[in-house]
């Protein structure tokens, strides 16, 4: 049901249908009030949802923490945050007594309620040689590897999938496409609401690239990451000669040849201008260092993300003025690793320095935020206190969770602090926001107190069981997976118990064991990191159990994702 | 995981397309390589730049006294004194003295001190693939943006004494990409490792590997190959290329030329890769072309007449001594290898005295490595040329130096040890061409980049932190914390022993 206070505090809504929607509430709420009028005092039907936390510790910023105090949410917004304000006679009041409310926290890099890409079609069965020269005659589409900037998270997303993070206390994210080099525009979104028009806060927020290594079936270019960096060269150059040619023919049409339209290359045009930040995927400093070097070629505006190694180049982050959205889905000694195989001091030394760099990164003063990478949302927030362990101050990592997260997603009056005006995203704890036993007792996005226990309505695709009964996932599973370099086949070995899931996931490229995983419903989560020759890939399974069929999607690192089915043996 | 399965995982994932040709150019001797860098002795790792023994960025005032200089300009120096200051060489002589106090003064008595070695042919420290196999015309992507500086085998190369590499594109192309002209200048930024002044240039490739680039697969299942898939469709697609790049050098100089005139012209659709081979055609960029047979040779040059470009180097130029006359005729330069023939059809003719035998006809030889294991001795493959043409020690020593220096236009900075070039030499414990000598000290620009005496001395604390970083993990597994298992080699990496 569309709130009826909404349209005027919260955010504009973009969509016509929604305003159509209002117009046709308003006229209902106009009858319901004049019959009610009479009855004011009493709760009204359409009541605002109107909160009060009382006599609570608020952390309203990194920065101002009121020890004892209160916050009044109304609308959607944060009406009233202080020592002694006055408590609304029509809120619905927490006693926050021995409680901590922090600003909502944001995960600033995800792919929270996207869809896995669309997927080239792979011959059935005949082996990888069949599947190359299948690719070859009949090529994938190039926007499986080349992207396509026009792509938008904002009109993607659909809600979903996010118990676990709320839980966790994060209440916003950056959503983004992952498919190829160019992959898209991502969208700030709040982590509820019925559809994308409630969910989006912000969007475009900017436009992700990613240094994908590697080729297309059928040998497509790019297929280096040289390639990729001249690809990425090549296209901003191309949105320049597009903008000169759209340009001249907006000076003067008459007797000029009409130039073609190209979305993509239009899609290019305000992060040539600067309006829209480009969001590099980088974890090296190599990477980095690339990154930086085609932003100062083409005068854009770069983000950071992942910049796992980010740490060695502090000083030129900070030199450019370029913000980072960090991960802590730190490395980890590859789980298919025998406890007796030696690894180099190089890869030890990375391994116990990856937790300092947010640390380091503070001290160079470099601005930043996190993202959960492949993480669970409660592994997220056990590494910031790995990342605080490590030397990061306190305020420096809420800061990164919440008003850098904010101003780097362009969002930093509308969240990232407990403001009056802004959005009312808040956690409430039982004590330190990180610290281990720490529960998250409530959590409100956009005004509305959030169910931590009871699952959204999961999307489309339910399975046999209802929520709450976990379903069984033990077994052989084999998958067919149906990659951008044509099918793959895998082997999921899976046991269970309760929650959580342990097992290998086994394939051509290698095995790796299962890193974490949990079932909740009868959706699996999994992760693993696959060495890939001294390299670990980061996988992301994904995926929904109906009876012994499994369908889902596999997300490897920068990559991309997968989707697969498979079938459990009996 | 070995290296060859290693590759083969990788290939299945992430590209098919090179697999043939590295198992045909280059990728022999991997496995060699790692068992070799294990015996070489240089198993410890260089400083990175997080550490606290990476370089400087400017060089003390130096010293190295009562040497034997083999100077590859002018000759030797017995009981020599080389002065280095603000990284170049000031004085070189006997009875040089050094001039400050605080100067670093190097006893070299017994020991021989060369120019820093060159390598005209390397594929080091390349992230990701070395070729970009999709296309056969690749001009537009760079070596200089995929340098990964942590490259182990940059430290083992420095340790063999070199200290510039021209790291090129792979062979997969009739035109390859860019490459980069660096001094290895390991723990300082990559950005400060480009020779400023170096001329820019293209890799281009003849033969075998361009031709039989995308075949893969066999009978029903092999995938369409890539265009060119004859010697005579190399030539076409070179020649193709040179004449799309004229028309669109004067799409440009037409632009030029007007734009003034009238304003509303716009410039033309900016072309990473034709701007670099119009580059070519204006003389301002380099062609290193990867060649062995003399009719391909033959053709390239005759194609350059026709099309108005200069061959620069030709690459490994293993039937050189049939046409050195006519490569000497061009200008062109010859990087071969020593005495590495046969390994597939087309290097049949290869014989060990073509260094020689191209210098005599007056050819610029270098000879080079294309292998990051035989990079780190390539002093021993100049020697073979001794044993094989008769040239002498001089002419031997410039075909690692001042030769490469010359075909990859830095020789005014580097390349022989004169007053006023780049301080980058080489501390030999004996002559180095015998077989017993090992390289002591590697400078660049007046920085020891290696040091063997504090390699050796740094062994043990590495290996003791190792043993602690692996006992913590351990301990944080919540796994047995096993002892430190001292005198254990390191076993050799993984991740870059790439071709």
């Amino acid at each position: 049901m569309p709130k009826l206070g909404s349209s005027g505090g919260s955010r504009p809504s973009h969509d016509a249908k929604a305003r159509a929607r209002s117009r046709r509430a308003l006229s209902v709420f106009l009858a319901i009030a004049s019959a009610l009028l009479i009855q004011t005092g009493s709760a009204r039907l359409d009541a605002p949802e109107v909160y009060a936390i009382s006599n609570a510790q608020i952390v309203t910023s990194a920065d101002r923490t009121i020890a004892k105090g209160s916050v009044v949410i109304r609308n959607g917004l944060i009406a009233d945050v202080g020592e002694n304000i006055r408590i609304p006679a029509d809120a619905k009041v927490i006693d926050g007594t021995g409680l901590t409310v922090y600003p909502g926290l944001i995960d600033a890099y995800t792919s929270i309620g996207l869809p896995a890409p669309p997927q080239a079609a792979a011959p059935a069965g005949g082996g990888r040689q069949a599947a190359v020269a299948a690719a070859a005659a009949n090529p994938p589409p190039p926007e499986l590897h080349l992207g396509d900037p026009s792509a938008s998270a904002a009109d993607q997303v659909k809600p979903g999938g996010t118990d676990d993070a709320r839980a966790a206390g994060i209440t916003a994210a950056l959503t983004s496409p992952r498919q190829g080099i160019f992959a898209g525009q991502s969208a700030l979104i709040n982590l509820a609401g019925a559809d994308s028009s409630k969910m989006v806060v912000r969007a475009p927020v900017a436009l992700t690239v990613q240094f994908s290594g590697g080729g297309a079936f059928g040998g497509a270019y790019p297929a280096s990451l040289m390639g990729t960096v001249a690809y990425i060269r090549q296209s901003f150059y191309d949105a320049i000669h597009y903008r000169d040619e759209h340009e001249r023919y907006e000076r003067a049409k008459r007797g000029v040849k009409r130039p073609e339209h190209d979305k993509k290359l239009a899609a290019l045009q305000p992060a040539l201008r600067g309006d829209l930040p480009v969001l590099f995927v980088a974890n090296s400093d190599n990477d980095i260092r690339r990154a930086l070097m085609i932003a100062d070629e083409f005068k854009l505006k770069p983000i950071i993300e992942g910049a796992m190694y980010g740490y060695r180049v502090a000083d030129l982050l900070r030199a450019k003025n370029a913000p980072v959205i960090l991960s802590l889905d730190f490395p980890k000694r590859p789980a298919d690793l025998g406890e007796d195989e030696e690894e180099s001091l190089r890869v030890l030394r990375d391994r116990a320095e990856a937790p300092k760099g947010a640390a380091r990164l503070a001290k160079a003063g470099v601005k930043f935020a996190f993202t959960s990478g492949a993480l669970r949302p409660q592994d997220f927030i056990a590494n910031v206190q790995k990342a605080i362990d490590n030397g990061l101050s306190k305020q420096d990592a809420l800061r990164a969770l919440t008003q850098n997260a904010a101003d780097i997603l362009g969002a930093g009056d509308q969240l990232g602090a407990i403001e009056a005006g802004k959005i009312a995203n808040l956690v409430v704890t039982s004590g330190d926001l990180t610290a281990k036993d720490t529960k998250v007792r409530y959590v409100f996005i956009d005004g509305s107190e959030i169910d931590l226990k009871k699952p959204e309505p999961a999307p489309a695709r339910t399975g046999v069981r209802g929520p709450g009964s976990n379903g069984d996932a033990a077994g052989e599973w084999d998958l067919e997976v149906n990659s951008t370099r044509g099918r793959l086949l895998m082997r999921l070995s899976l046991k269970g118990e309760g929650e959580q899931l342990t097992g290998v996931l086994a394939s051509t490229m290698g095995t790796a064991a299962i890193q974490s995983g949990s079932i909740a419903g009868n959706q699996i989560r999994l992760t693993a990191s696959l060495n890939m020759g001294g390299q670990s890939v980061d996988l992301v399974v994904t995926g929904a159990i109906e009876g012994d069929s499994i369908r889902g999607g596999i997300t490897a690192g920068t990559f991309g994702t997968s989707e697969f089915t498979g079938s459990r043996r009996r | 995981m070995n290296n060859h399965s290693f590759i083969k995982s990788r290939m299945k994932w992430v590209c098919g397309i090179v697999l043939s040709l590295m198992l045909t150019t280059g990728l022999a001797g991997s496995s060699l390589a790692q068992a070799i860098a294990s015996a070489n002795g240089v198993e410890s790792i260089p400083p990175d730049s997080g550490g606290s023994a990476a370089p400087a960025a400017q060089s003390r005032e130096t010293l190295i006294k009562n040497a034997t200089i083999l100077t590859a300009s002018h000759g030797t120096i017995k009981n020599g004194s080389i002065l280095i200051r603000a990284g170049k060489i000031v004085e070189v002589g006997q009875g040089v003295k050094a001039a400050g106090a605080n100067a670093l003064v190097i006893d070299a008595t017994g020991k021989y001190v060369t120019p820093g070695i060159i390598d005209c042919h390397s594929h080091t420290a390349v992230e990701g693939e070395v070729n970009e196999g999709s296309l056969s015309v690749t001009a537009m992507v760079r070596i200089r943006d995929v340098i990964d500086p942590y490259s182990l085998n940059i430290y083992r190369e420095l340790a063999g004494g070199l200290t510039t590499v021209n790291i090129l594109h792979g062979s997969a192309n009739s035109i390859g990409g860019q490459n980069a002209v660096v001094k290895l200048k390991q723990g300082r930024p990559v950005d400060e490792w480009f020779v400023t002044g170096a001329p820019p240039g293209v890799k281009f490739a003849l033969g075998e590997n361009p031709k039989r680039s995308s075949s893969q697969g066999q009978g029903a299942a092999a995938a369409p190959r890539r265009y060119p898939a004859t010697r005579m469709g190399v030539e076409e697609t070179i020649r193709k290329a040179f004449v799309q790049a004229k028309d669109y050098m004067r799409e440009w100089q037409d632009y030029e030329a007007k734009k003034g005139a009238d304003p509303s012209l716009i410039a033309p659709r900016r072309d990473l890769m034709l701007d670099a081979l119009v580059e070519i055609l204006q003389g301002k960029r380099f062609i290193h072309s990867h060649c062995y047979r003399a009719d391909e040779i033959l053709m390239l040059l005759n194609l350059g007449d026709e099309m108005g470009f200069r061959v620069q180097t030709l690459q490994h130029v293993l039937e050189g001594y049939k046409v050195a006359k006519e490569i000497a005729a061009h200008n062109t330069g010859g990087s071969t290898f020593a005495d590495f023939w046969s390994y597939k059809m087309e290097a049949f003719d290869a014989i060990p005295y073509n260094a020689a035998l191209m210098t005599d006809k007056g050819v610029n030889v270098s000879i080079n490595s294309d292998s990051d294991e035989r990079a780190r001795r390539l002093y021993l493959d100049a020697a073979k040329a001794i044993k094989y043409g008769g040239v002498t020690e001089e002419q031997a020593l410039r075909m690692i130096t001042l030769n490469p220096a010359m075909q990859l236009g830095v020789e005014k900075r580097t390349g022989s040890i004169d007053v006023g070039k780049d301080a980058d030499l080489v501390i030999f414990s004996s002559h180095p061409f015998s077989v017993y000598t090992v390289p002591e000290m590697t400078f660049i620009e007046g920085v020891v980049y290696f040091d063997r005496k504090t390699d050796i001395e740094r062994r043990d604390a590495l290996k003791i932190e190792k043993a602690e970083l692996v006992k913590r993990e351990r301990e944080a597994r919540g796994g047995p914390a096993a002892a430190p298992r001292r005198g254990e080699p390191v076993p050799p990496p993984k991740d870059d022993e790439r071709k």
